[in-house]
């Protein structure tokens, strides 16, 4: 490190040392305590007993497991998709907006994610229940002449999750399109290419890392925000989060939890690893 | 002469408030190199792009071979533009790059190859094909922008300040390449460029645009040696002018008043007497003589030089006439004057070629 051999440069060494430490004692330790912890056996009287077994990965093939595992991935896919589908044009927009409106639309965006993820997720259920406003909405205008049932359904995880996570594809995506120099698209249009042919070969693979970068950010969590389906899909539907949760808190089975968090991690290295082996050139910083 | 390729006609376009352009009609001759010359702001980008169908006007029509062409989107033009700062397209290898616009017509594989090959030899960069845009140096990318446009075989070139972004000695060599290629080909260029120099090195004729307006169109010698308006003679070159009123005049000559002295001048534009006009004259026009070197006759002035600027091939002088108004010349090293020694504060005589000075009517009064 240069910055370190530099005698002004104590400020910096220490405040890039307390995040190292922040980091080691707060990710990479609790990372390794729940790696270690996820190959010890566990019993009804002990939170874990140290003896080693891969017991814990196997249960994750039990069809049981494997079931939530499936419905939750294809869940996550399916907000994943969605997110990419709203905040991808909305992202083009706003990057593409006269810059005195850019910043006022990007903060309009950002704005309710000041407020807490659980808070908003109680003013969803306001929103959605049975006599909530968007039913009474749709009854005054006439569109509707029963009341959806909305709450406590698979449509109100979905509607949740994809609220939630918005923000995490659309800046990413955000700060790629802005950076990318609107000659380009004239450019290709000016050799003959169509809308669609600027899109598929100079818009797209121009903003891969931006896709990627939002993907990353959206999936996993789309798995694992466990209170989501709680207090909309009234626990009925569980994703991997709630099975996480479950496993620590309820069932009290922690070798059991780590190892469902682990699976979740690795799924995480792997996708970025398939993002490394397309795109070589992409650097990580771009993802974020 | 052959009908112009290009025909602007009556195009005006507003931004918000302020007038880009102000009912310009220009007509372009096929294969001529035309530069659209001018400062920021003078309208000349927004010409350009509405030639290449990014913009369009308000009022007016572009035709190109006859055609209406004013609402017809970029893709649909036959017409190719370099961008200035080359628009290459980053994720994509020279090839690609250069292949795009033939994709885009939906040629067969084989025959985008050959083109694309012919494209690149032509600009000598074969070695580069597989590389990426940011493998490449300035001249390189410069290089392959213009081939992107040329695989096309529009039937006009665009560029907009292509030499811009490159140092001076990279930009001349280009200017040289572009001066060849087009003259190979055959085919209409339009630049746009800030640059006089560019401009009149290149050109074959050269359109000068202030406000929005057409200031003058002409060759490169005209604009340089006649210019039409006063803007016009500050925008190309460097020049003196002595702004002053005509004492008396006739058909053949004005008489007028500079620093004190009568000069009698040729009057081709025929002005009258009491008119306020300025006298132009270029820096190499004007000959400076050692006050004890030459005897002073009547259409010399007196004045001191102030600041000598040796320049390898030149020297450059500011002389200070009795009046204060300081005076640019550009002496050259020929046989008969080997020296060129002066010193501040020194006692000159300067005078010009009478006939070479150009004599424009002051519009402010």
């Amino acid at each position: 490190m240069k910055l370190s051999s530099q005698p002004t440069s104590i400020l910096q060494r220490l405040s890039i040392s307390i995040t190292w430490v922040w980091l080691l004692l707060f990710a990479l330790l609790p990372l390794c305590i729940m790696l270690f912890l996820s190959f010890l056996q566990h019993d009804e009287q002990n939170l874990f007993i140290l003896k080693g077994t891969l017991a814990n990965y196997r249960q994750l093939i039990d069809p049981l497991f494997f079931k939530i595992i499936l419905s939750s991935m294809q869940q996550a896919f399916i907000v994943t998709v969605l997110c990419l589908l709203i905040a991808y044009p909305t992202a083009f927009f706003i990057a593409r907006c006269q810059s005195q409106y850019k910043n006022i639309l990007l903060l309009l965006m950002v704005i309710p994610f000041w407020t807490s993820s659980i808070i908003r997720i109680y003013a969803m259920l306001a929103l959605l229940k049975t006599k909530g406003l968007l039913n009474s909405l749709l009854l005054t205008l006439g569109l509707i002449h029963q009341p959806l049932q909305l709450i406590y359904t698979d449509t109100a995880v979905l509607i949740g999750l994809v609220y939630n996570l918005i923000p995490f594809m659309l800046l990413p995506l955000y700060s790629n399109i802005e950076r990318l120099d609107n000659c380009l698209f004239e450019a290709a249009r000016d050799l003959g290419a169509s809308r669609w042919k600027v899109f598929k070969d100079i818009l797209l693979p121009l903003t891969m890392p931006g896709i990627v970068g939002g993907i990353l950010l959206v999936f996993l969590p789309a798995m694992s925000l466990f209170y989501i389906p709680d207090v909309l899909g009234g626990a009925k539907s569980i994703l991997l989060g709630n099975l996480i949760e479950s496993q620590f808190l309820m069932i009290h089975n922690w070798p059991g939890g780590s190892a469902t968090s682990i699976v979740l991690t690795a799924m995480m290295i792997i996708l970025i690893l398939i993002y490394k082996k397309v795109y070589p050139s992409g650097k990580a910083s771009d993802l974020i | 002469m052959s009908a112009p390729i290009i025909s602007l006609q009556q195009i005006s376009k507003r931004f918000d408030e302020n007038v880009a352009l102000h009912n310009i009609s220009l007509d372009i001759v096929n294969g001529e190199f035309l530069t659209i010359l001018g400062p920021s702001g003078c309208g000349k980008t927004t010409l350009l792009r509405l030639l290449s169908g990014f913009d369009q006007p308000d009022t007016g029509s572009i035709l190109l071979k006859q055609q209406d062409i004013t609402h017809l989107p970029p893709e649909r033009r036959h017409l190719n533009i370099v961008f200035q700062n080359y628009a290459l397209f980053p994720h994509m290898t020279v090839f690609q790059n250069v292949a795009f616009g033939l994709e885009c017509q939906k040629l067969d594989k084989a025959i985008i190859q050959t083109k694309v090959r012919a494209a690149v030899e032509r600009v000598k960069l074969t070695h580069t094909l597989d590389r990426k845009p940011d493998q490449l140096s300035g001249g390189q990318q410069q290089r392959i922008a213009i081939a992107r446009a040329l695989v096309n075989e529009p039937l006009v070139l665009l560029l907009d300040e292509p030499l811009s972004a490159l140092d001076y000695h990279l930009r001349k060599k280009m200017q040289i390449e572009l001066k060849d290629l087009q003259r190979k080909l055959g085919m209409t260029f339009i630049m746009v460029t800030h640059d006089q120099e560019e401009a009149l090195s290149l050109s074959d004729r050269v359109v000068v645009m202030d406000h929005g307006n057409i200031a003058q169109i002409g060759t490169p010698r005209e604009i340089y040696e006649k210019p039409a308006t006063l803007d016009v003679a500050k925008f190309i070159g460097e020049t003196n002018i002595f702004h002053t009123q005509i004492i008396s005049a006739n058909e053949e000559t004005l008489q007028v008043d500079i620093c004190g002295q009568l000069f009698q001048l040729a009057n081709p534009k025929r002005y009258k007497t009491h008119d306020m006009i300025n006298i132009v004259i270029r820096p190499e026009d004007i000959q400076v003589w050692g006050d004890k070197e030459v005897k002073r006759t009547n259409t010399m002035l007196p004045g001191l030089v102030k600041e000598v600027i040796y320049k390898g091939s030149t020297v450059d002088l500011i002389v200070e006439l009795s009046n204060g108004q300081r005076i640019s010349a550009t002496e050259f090293f020929n046989e008969d004057d080997e020296e060129l020694i002066y010193e501040i504060d020194e006692k000159v005589l300067i005078k010009w070629q009478q006939g070479w000075e150009v004599i424009i009517r002051n519009e402010t009064i």
